[in-house]
């Protein structure tokens, strides 16, 4: 007898037509493609037709509610003088501060709304979609601009001094501000808030980066600044519309 | 599709159940995955900062 070592056979890999046939990595292939198109098909309708539809419902409903606001909101008048220093910086040295001039003209102030509140509504007349208007609310999360434009808080409420920010979108959930780019020094832009209405004059409009803080800084007089993405399709830049404060309930005070 | 619903648990009223609440489950998640890629590629909203 003599030792002899058996092995096993070594295992055969497979070489059948379910493991590396071309056909099969091909249909593979295939597949993969036809699902992320589908993903890529369903990301273009969800973005350009739900959101869209999605918003218009909302709007509707915010436009009753911004309505709805305006008769409910606090509209209060105070003294305003543009020159006068601000009533809560304490002065020892003249306690008696007046503010502005010796008659001061006053100004209509409304509480600020909260986060997500109707109210107000943006009309542009030489922009097809604003006509009729876009109702906007306070706050510019993702949340509040799905169904309406948003003022940026910290920023005064349109119709007063300083620079009033509203934000919208300019491609998705109704698109507000698809056509801002058509607006044109001397177009009117309107807004109604529970003071009335108040008309701004566009002045400029520049392209930023969307970390271009600065747009929203305080000015001299009552402005309004309109930001949205640029360009369309893209959220790698933003366009800034600078408008002015020409009419309106608290106009002539402000502007002098 | 046939042999994934079929290898659901249960009879038949329970394995259609089952497919609507993952067909349900699975739209969500789209539409979240959908929103994400929106605000971040194609239209963040407009704001600065």
């Amino acid at each position: 007898m003599s030792d002899v070592t058996r092995t096993a056979p070594a295992p055969v890999e497979p070489s059948g037509p379910s493991r590396w046939n071309p056909k099969g990595i091909v249909r593979g292939l295939g597949w993969t493609l036809i699902g992320v198109g589908l993903f890529l098909l369903g990301f273009v309708a969800h973005q350009l037709f739900i959101t869209t539809w999605f918003a218009q419902q909302h709007n509707e409903q915010l436009a009753a509610e911004a309505t709805a606001y305006f008769a409910e909101a606090d509209v209060v008048e105070v003294e305003y003088g543009p020159l006068a220093p601000p009533p809560t910086v304490a002065d020892p040295e003249s306690p008696t501060t007046t503010l502005g001039p010796s008659a001061p003209p006053t100004l209509l102030v409304e509480e600020s709304p909260p986060e997500g509140q109707p109210f107000a509504i943006i009309r542009i007349p030489s922009i097809r979609r604003l006509v009729d208007g876009w109702t906007v609310v306070e706050g510019v999360s993702r949340r509040d601009l799905r169904s309406g434009a948003g003022h940026m808080p910290d920023t005064p409420l349109p119709g007063q001094p300083g620079n009033a920010v509203i934000s919208g979108h300019r491609t998705t959930y109704g698109a507000p501000f698809h056509e801002l780019d058509e607006l044109e020094p001397g177009d009117l832009i309107e807004v109604e808030t529970a003071i009335g209405v108040h008309t701004y004059a566009v002045d400029e409009t520049i392209i930023v980066k969307p970390t271009d803080v600065w747009v929203a800084e305080p000015r001299d007089g009552a402005w309004l600044t309109l930001t949205t993405c640029h360009p369309r399709f893209s959220s790698r830049q933003r366009m800034i519309v600078f408008a002015e404060l020409v009419d309106g309930p608290n106009a002539e005070v402000i502007t002098g | 599709m046939k042999r994934a619903f079929l290898s659901l648990p249960g009879p038949v009223p329970v394995k259609v159940l089952i497919a609507i609440a993952i067909v349900i489950v699975a739209l969500i998640v789209l539409n979240f995955v959908y929103e994400w890629m929106g605000n971040t590629f194609l239209d963040s909203g407009g704001g600065v900062g």
